[in-house]
């Protein structure tokens, strides 16, 4: 199976002052990456003032606009956990999981997360662990 | 208001706006759950809703108004969390249990 998550896509102990920053802090990983192209970072601000990417337990899913899918190299997810919450529309943000992706092919993935978000273990090991190799095991499964 | 019987769902589609995050999620979560039902699940932007002919709409409360304009006839539930969400879980027992499920 793909592996969605790469090392190089792990940020623990960030900073963001604001959502926007802490979206376009994922935008600009995804870049660097070479996942996204720059549009592609707008496009996650935009997607984020139609809709929030807020899921509930501290945790966000920033990702582009449909339209934006044309500036999507390949599928790829980035983990950046801040050192403090993110004030988010009112509701507190620890953990972003940053989203690409041209189609459905990171679907199974988004599934396991859920699940995985849910269950009291693996979102201790999510939103505390300092392990990458953890995380990468974890979010790849 | 709309509503149908949860024994006659044959598709749940989840409405989204980019279809890439949340409702991907969702879709997913449920398809698991309804596997032994026969219900196909998929998720599709607001905008093509029509195209993809649901029996049921789930949408976040922020598309709703959209989601009901696209399809007047259908119903509609909107929920507020991505999450652990009560009425999500309320239209996958509903069609576990041949419910009724309308909106609101």
């Amino acid at each position: 199976m793909t592996n969605f998550l790469q090392l190089a896509g792990i940020r623990l102990g960030a900073t963001a002052s604001s959502r926007e920053e802490a979206v376009r802090l994922c935008g600009e990983l995804l870049h660097t990456l070479g996942a996204v192209n720059e549009p592609y970072i707008d496009a996650m601000w935009e997607r984020e003032n139609i809709i929030s990417s807020y899921m509930g337990e501290q945790v966000a899913l920033p990702h582009g606009t449909d339209a934006s899918r044309q500036y999507v190299n390949f599928a790829q997810l980035v983990f950046v956990r801040f050192a403090e919450p993110v004030d988010w529309d009112g509701e507190a943000v620890r953990l972003c999981i940053g989203i690409a992706a041209k189609g459905d092919e990171h679907g199974e993935l988004l599934g396991n997360l859920a699940e995985k978000l849910l269950s009291e273990a693996s979102y201790k090991t999510l939103m505390e662990t300092t392990s990458t190799s953890e995380l990468l095991d974890l979010i790849n499964l | 208001m709309t509503s149908i019987s949860g024994s006659d769902v044959k598709k749940l589609v989840v409405a989204c706006e980019a279809g890439m995050g949340s409702s991907v999620m969702i879709a997913k979560q449920l398809a698991r759950q309804l596997k032994a039902q026969n219900v196909e699940v998929s998720h599709s932007p607001v905008n093509q809703l029509v195209d993809a002919q649901p029996d049921v709409v789930l949408c976040h409360r922020g598309l709703g108004d959209r989601a009901k304009q696209a399809m007047p006839n259908t119903p509609v539930v909107v929920f507020d969390m991505f999450l652990g969400d009560p009425r999500i879980q309320g239209v996958v027992d509903a069609i576990l249990n041949g419910d009724n499920i309308s909106d609101d």
